[in-house]
């Protein structure tokens, strides 16, 4: 007490601080220098003991930031993009982005998932999707009215008739918010959805209702502010969702993007920190109908599909996932591209 | 590399599948009935998990292998004496908590080993060679963070996934929410050398969580290969992951079934031929909140689907956490008995009808307070099967020993009694009427947006210590992860486990 109290009247005294956070040196280390490298714990620190920030970092500064910085491992040893064993990584920008979207990364170990994610985020400017007179589809984001079953209770689907074009908001919280469009159908039928989000999309194609069983079909991570994404697929007969959510590959997002809009039943407590926002939230869709022949997606059904289907020609492999960034060419989804579906390609040319 | 000796291979099929095969019932029901406990306590402040039951010394008494939650770093394996009594056999050094451990030869020596995974900050992949007399040596990384080790792995599964003759091994990731498999590309240097050849996502299509837990592997869908069956907490749902070629790619999810008004938690998972068909179906403790506990069984229709599902009578003391299904009257049809927790206890269970899946209760005994995995073993060599659980926060190893008239003319009081013991025989006693649970926190554990069943079976398998019951108390171990805002562990001071 008796050294804060000198600090603060040194500090009050001298009018300025000698460091500035983030500073170099490890926070969780004795060092020379006033300040150290991860800007929240610095500040934290600094905040309960100026000192801190203006002279050195002795075992006080140590002490406290032990204390006050758990779980802050921004920047930490280890590069962004490899796996290690420890939390963080090396770039202080990267890791607070990744460990935004995903707490495992600073708190237990900088895994694969982690590096995957700083591969394909770190430093990829964020987007705005431009203005549109899609339809909006009615919910706020801080409501779950068109999740299907993802959520404990069941709520409807988004229509999705051909030609449909829609917008919205969806953020990651808890629950995180999922589009559900309603695709079941009496029969096979391929469709393209045209997907522009602000966020890393994570479409699925997910086969069965409420109580399953449900069988994602396929996962498709369309990246983060990749400009209009096309997706050409075939929906089986029965009950089919298109699931749009935040995620990618590895993982869904959970965190990282949350709504802007205020519940006015649930309104934030002035005292809570604004929401966090890594990107935004705004998509826009849009579903075609398609003939089931056309396999390349261009509107008709020509050489080009007949090129496709005799190029994927033989068995389908069971254990490779199903692609829809691919050409699907098996039309009747007997397990096999062959004569059944050429004759169903020729029916539609 | 040595192939996987056939009798390793049928032992951990044996485990993996649970015991007994379904078949018509010949003779009038008697009651179940069983000892009082014979127990152990295992040293503080080890949680104990899990087990495996084998004779691992060869002294033709059941001993065990027993995972858990140790600040500590230990696991322990237990020699079983005269009398279904138990002493340390052998202490093993760990790195982490251990939630699952299986039995199996990973380096074809033809000694099985010990395998495990060490959840926490830094999982990894580990297996104990065996070298016999029930010996282990320390613990060998197969795979870790660097290698493509997932997040909290929770459930082990051996098996020659690849067909190439070695056991392969797969884990769910509660956290992670994922099941992994790594392939055995043999030995290099004396040590099985491990590959994560696949990754298959769970639950993707949720709002909230999937935290699979309890992980099979077996031929569920009757096509000579190994799939691998999960089970979700969150959301209550069954997941089989059909092997393709040897390659995995991905699940199928039924849903528990409605029950009432709700739908139930189902926190553990027995593979078993519930109704005598020769295929696999799935028995789960069916957990709720509102009216008694059930059994729930997703049965097979030959190729590993499980759109069918059943619900049989349980207890209406506590929360159904575990199971154990077996013939415990010799009678030809698989009885069952659940695992409570809050108050702890047992509800064995003797199926009535090999036709139908549905059970009377006969006994119901209060101990405890978590009891998180039961088997069926032959603990006292009389031919009959008795049931083994452990109770996580007592510590405790117990045996309840059959004491049931077989239909073989084996086991009973008789047998019991040539080995000079005398146990309490507890009769078919009333059960208690009413819900009989103690109050728990009310907390959307599995982030779907509503507090179910589903989020008492992951709050209590979350525990650690014995739990604080009182309604809203905040869980020993939050199994949700932290939202981004909050920082939670510091770097120096490591803990064992993983903060969720």
């Amino acid at each position: 007490m008796k050294r804060l109290l000198a600090g603060l009247a040194m500090t009050a005294a001298c009018g300025v601080a000698q460091a500035q956070c983030p500073a170099p040196g490890d926070c969780r280390e004795v060092h020379e220098t006033p300040g150290c490298e991860m800007p929240e714990c610095c500040e934290l620190v600094c905040m309960a003991n100026p000192l801190c920030c203006d002279f050195t970092w002795d075992e006080v500064c140590v002490e406290i930031a032990l204390k006050e910085c758990e779980g802050i491992n921004c920047p930490s040893e280890g590069a962004c993009d490899e796996p290690h064993a420890t939390p963080g990584c090396d770039d202080y920008t990267c890791c607070d982005l990744i460990v935004t979207i995903d707490p495992w990364c600073t708190f237990a170990s900088w895994d694969e998932v982690c590096a995957r994610q700083a591969s394909l985020y770190c430093g990829k400017p964020t987007c705005t999707i431009a203005a549109s007179t899609a339809p909006e589809e009615n919910e706020p984001c801080y409501d779950r009215l068109n999740d299907g079953w993802g959520i404990g209770t069941v709520t409807p689907r988004i229509a999705a008739g051909c030609g449909a074009q829609l917008r919205g908001k969806t953020v990651s919280g808890g629950p995180r918010d999922l589009e559900w469009f309603n695709l079941d159908g009496a029969a096979r039928a391929r469709y393209r959805v045209t997907i522009e989000a602000e966020f890393a999309v994570e479409l699925q194609c997910l086969l069965g209702g409420e109580d399953g069983p449900n069988e994602v079909r396929w996962l498709a991570p369309l990246g983060l502010c990749d400009g209009e994404r096309r997706v050409n697929f075939i929906a089986p007969a029965g009950t089919v969702s298109l699931i749009l959510g935040i995620g990618d590959k590895d993982r869904s997002w959970r965190s990282g993007v949350q709504c802007d809009e205020i519940d006015p039943d649930n309104p934030p407590d002035p005292d809570d920190p604004p929401p966090v926002q890594v990107t935004g939230t705004r998509w826009l869709v849009r579903l075609d109908c398609l003939l089931l022949g056309d396999i390349d997606g261009d509107g008709g059904v020509g050489a080009s599909d007949l090129g496709a289907l005799l190029n994927a020609w033989g068995p389908v492999d069971p254990g490779v996932a199903v692609d829809p960034l691919t050409a699907d060419a098996d039309l009747d989804g007997d397990g096999t591209v062959g004569a059944q579906d050429l004759a169903l390609l020729l029916g539609t040319w | 590399m040595k192939p996987v000796d056939a009798i390793s291979v049928t032992a951990l099929l044996a485990t993996a599948v649970g015991l007994g095969v379904a078949r018509p019932a010949t003779a009038q029901e008697t009651p179940l009935t069983f000892s009082g406990l014979v127990t152990f306590v295992l040293p503080e402040p080890f949680f104990p998990t899990m087990f495996r039951v084998r004779d691992l010394d060869g002294d033709g008494l059941v001993d065990l292998a027993v995972a858990g939650r140790d600040p500590e770093n230990r696991l322990f394996t237990l020699k079983g004496g005269p009398g279904a009594t138990f002493t340390i056999l052998q202490t093993l050094e760990t790195d982490g908590f251990t939630d699952w451990l299986e039995l199996a030869d990973l380096d074809g020596d033809g000694v099985e080993d010990l395998v495990t995974a060490w959840k926490g900050d830094v999982p990894r992949l580990v297996y104990h060679r065996g070298i016999g007399n029930g010996q282990f040596e320390p613990a060998v990384v197969l795979a870790g963070v660097e290698m493509g080790m997932g997040r909290d792995p929770q459930g082990v599964a051996v098996g020659d996934f690849d067909g190439d003759g070695d056991a392969d091994v797969a884990l769910s990731l509660y956290s992670g929410l994922h099941v992994d498999v790594f392939t055995n590309n043999g030995l290099v240097a004396g040590k099985p050398v491990f590959e994560r050849t696949g990754r298959v996502r769970l639950g993707t299509f949720l709002g909230g969580l999937s935290f699979p837990r309890v992980l099979f592997a077996a031929d569920v869908d009757g096509d000579k290969d190994l799939d691998l069956v999960v089970n979700e907490l969150g959301g209550g749902r069954l997941a089989m992951i059909r092997n393709e070629g040897g390659r995995f790619v991905r699940a199928v999810e039924t849903r528990a079934p409605r029950i009432g008004d709700e739908r139930p938690g189902i926190s553990s998972l027995q593979l078993v031929d519930l109704d005598g068909d020769g295929d696999l179906d799935a028995a789960l403790p069916g957990l709720l909140i509102a009216s008694a506990q059930k059994v729930i069984a997703f049965l097979n229709d030959g190729s590993g689907g499980f759109a069918e599902r059943a619900v049989g009578t349980g207890a209406d003391i506590g929360y159904a956490f575990a199971i154990a299904c077996a013939d415990f009257d010799g009678d030809g049809d698989l009885d069952a008995v659940t695992g409570q927790a809050l108050p702890g206890g047992l509800a064995v269970l003797r199926r009535v009808n090999s036709a139908a899946f549905d059970f009377e209760v006969d006994l119901a005994p209060q101990f405890g307070s978590l009891i998180r995995h039961l088997e069926a073993a032959d603990v006292d060599n009389d031919c009959d099967l008795d049931i083994i659980g452990i109770d996580g926060p007592a510590r405790m190893v117990f045996v309840r020993r059959n004491t049931t008239p077989q239909q073989s003319g084996c086991g009973g009081l008789a047998d019991a009694g040539k080995q000079g013991e005398d146990p309490a025989v507890e009769r078919p006693v009333p059960i208690p009427k009413g819900p009989d649970r103690e109050p728990v926190a009310k907390h959307d554990f599995d982030q779907d947006g509503v507090h179910t069943a589903s989020d008492i079976a992951v709050w209590l398998n979350s525990l650690r210590r014995a739990p604080s019951s009182a309604a809203g108390a905040a869980p020993v171990s939050s199994p949700v992860p932290a939202p981004a805002a909050s920082p939670v562990s510091p770097a120096p001071s490591r803990s064992k486990e993983a903060k969720p």
